[in-house]
């Protein structure tokens, strides 16, 4: 297995993530690239609703900023995992800790501490 | 690390049917190598499951039958007699091809379908299946939620409009949020088999059966001229037999009713053979009674009319049972539908199977779409206008839908074994091509016609 190599759009890029008990915890927005001395190194990637609307363009980032911020996310931001997070990829992004260590799920957090778990039978 | 779509990559082949480990060692990004083990469940071999079978034969019975779908029919019967007919064959055939490939992509991929589109796709492009779909999804929930209120007005007249129609949202949606999915599905499409009681009237009513077998396979008629009119009913009809949300339900319920390749495929088959012979129905009764008196269907008592006066008073609660079973029914899947679609473009958790606080982003997304809803429906729309208008734009989202669908069950990556064979993409590529002729006719129609006002 030389030459193993992993194309980034078409293997990591808009899979979903998976935390370490199987949890969906969004898609893969965006990815962070450092570049050291000529070489490029993948180090993580970006999720969450601010990732995804910054991608599409600022208006939808601000539409989006402004919705998350009505439903209750304090300071909405893009989230990033380090790639050391990464336990392996298939057909989605598996990661080797839970959701709540990444902060992917804030705005699912927060609809939910809010008014899902307040209904009768959440 | 490992990277996998569909079957591991460098990896012997493996016997699916038995629980395996694939070991790997993949480089990473700082040049080392990681080893990988893999467990792959193996796939269950199930006999054939007669309960799965019927429920799914009568949830696409359901599916294919809705408020969209009596409309109008009822309307192409009483403004052009059988001479729309012929839509019925590409409707049925095109239903039939794509939810079953909708519900392959969600079996081999392990993933519902949006999932795979928005992966495949792109998050820029997938965005034009997702705004279509969602778009078309809140219009349709208001003619079902309409559909409702009006099938109950039939009955007790006295009962106004803007009062049932959010008791009918507030009904479904305490039902969608404490009753059990299936049960609320299977419990609607039972009902709804009512409308077989069209089936019942044509048959009582003695139409010319030739006529009707001729016009099933002749597209134009002699008696016809195809008038923007005729078009715009035809595209109509075209979207009411395969309204969008269909297919991203069957996918997603799919996968959480867990269901194996041959049920679907038969189920999808059967049920939409049924679902097209009351179609035909409708059309028929409509042409035998509405036709002659050059009588317009604008209301649903108009659409009812012709059952009613070959079955009498049965005729009406039948229909009227019917009518309201199949809103129900479909109101619950569109709904379902448009949250499943929005969360998996997300990666947000779905489905009706987790506790709500787990899924809290899935209800958030159907609760909205409701509201929405109600509002649209509360502002004074003619219901029966806005379904025709709904239903042709449901057939213009339909190749945006359609042509991901096909580009990802023609993926090895993704579909191992199970993509699509030559027979299916000669089939689904001419229903695609029909439509986008449609796609291309709708918004000169939809200008030319008034939506259908004329």
């Amino acid at each position: 297995m030389s030459a193993q190599r992993i194309e980034l759009g078409r293997h990591v890029l808009d899979k979903e993530i998976h935390d370490v008990h199987g949890r969906p915890c969004g898609k893969v927005d965006d990815l962070l690239i450092e570049l050291d001395a000529g070489d490029a190194h993948v180090v993580g990637l970006v999720t969450g609703p601010t990732a995804f609307a910054r991608a599409i363009g600022p208006r939808c980032a601000a539409v989006v900023a402004v919705v998350e911020r009505l439903l209750g996310v304090k300071d909405p931001r893009p989230v990033d995992l380090t790639w050391s997070t990464v336990e392996y990829i298939d057909v989605g992004v598996h990661l080797n800790v839970a959701e709540e260590e990444t902060g992917a799920n804030e705005l699912a957090r927060v609809v939910s501490r809010r008014f899902i778990s307040r209904l009768p039978g959440a | 690390m490992s990277v996998r779509c569909g079957n591991l990559q460098g990896a012997p082949p493996r016997d699916r049917t038995q629980n395996s480990t694939v070991h790997l060692h993949i480089p990473v990004a700082n040049g080392k190598s990681v080893p990988v083990t893999a467990s792959v469940k193996a796939e269950r071999r199930r006999p054939w499951r007669i309960s799965a079978l019927a429920l799914g034969v009568l949830a696409s019975v359901g599916g294919f039958v809705d408020m969209g779908g009596i409309i109008t029919s009822s309307q192409a019967g009483a403004s052009f007699h059988y001479a729309l007919l012929w839509t019925v064959v590409p409707g049925i055939v095109g239903f039939a091809v794509y939810a079953e490939m909708s519900g392959r992509i969600a079996l081999s991929s392990g993933r519902a379908t949006f999932d795979v589109v928005r992966e495949r796709l792109g998050k820029h492009l997938s965005l034009i299946p997702l705004v279509a779909l969602t778009f078309v999804n809140v219009l349709t929930l208001v003619v079902e939620i309409s559909g409702m209120a009006l099938a109950v007005r039939l009955g007790l007249r006295f009962l106004p409009q803007p009062v049932l129609v959010p008791l009918m949202a507030l009904v479904l949606l305490v039902l969608l949020w404490r009753v059990n999915f299936e049960l609320l599905d299977n419990s609607a499409a039972l009902l709804g088999l009512a409308m077989v009681a069209t089936v019942v009237a044509a048959v009582v009513l003695r139409p010319p059966w030739h006529d009707v077998a001729a016009a099933m396979v002749r597209p134009s008629p002699d008696e016809m001229t195809p008038t923007a009119d005729y078009l715009f009913a035809g595209i109509s009809l075209l979207g009411a037999y395969m309204t969008p949300y269909q297919f991203e339900f069957y996918s997603s319920g799919m996968r959480e009713q867990e269901e194996d390749v041959r049920t679907n495929w038969v189920s999808a088959i059967i049920g939409t053979v049924f679902g097209g012979l009351i179609t035909i129905a409708l059309i028929v009764v409509a042409a035998q009674v509405l036709y002659p008196q050059h009588q317009q269907v604008q209301t649903l008592e108009d659409a009812a009319s012709p059952t009613v006066s070959a079955l009498g008073s049965t005729g009406l609660a039948l229909f009227m049972l019917g009518a309201f079973a199949v809103s129900a029914g479909a109101a619950v899947e569109v709904s379902l539908s448009g949250a499943y679609t929005v969360c998996q473009y997300f990666g947000w958790g779905w489905g009706k199977k987790p506790r709500s606080r787990e899924v809290p982003l899935f209800h958030l997304t159907y609760f909205v779409m409701f509201v929405v809803a109600v509002l649209v429906a509360l502002s004074g729309i003619d219901p029966i206008r806005l379904t025709t208008v709904t239903m042709a734009l449901a057939a213009l989202s339909l190749p945006f839908i359609f042509g991901p669908m096909l580009i990802v069950a023609n993926d090895p990556d993704y579909m191992g074994e199970q993509r699509n064979k030559l027979a299916a993409n000669v089939v689904a590529m001419i229903i695609l091509a029909l439509l986008v002729v449609v796609t291309v006719a709708t918004i000169p129609l939809l200008v030319i016609t008034g939506g259908g006002s004329s």
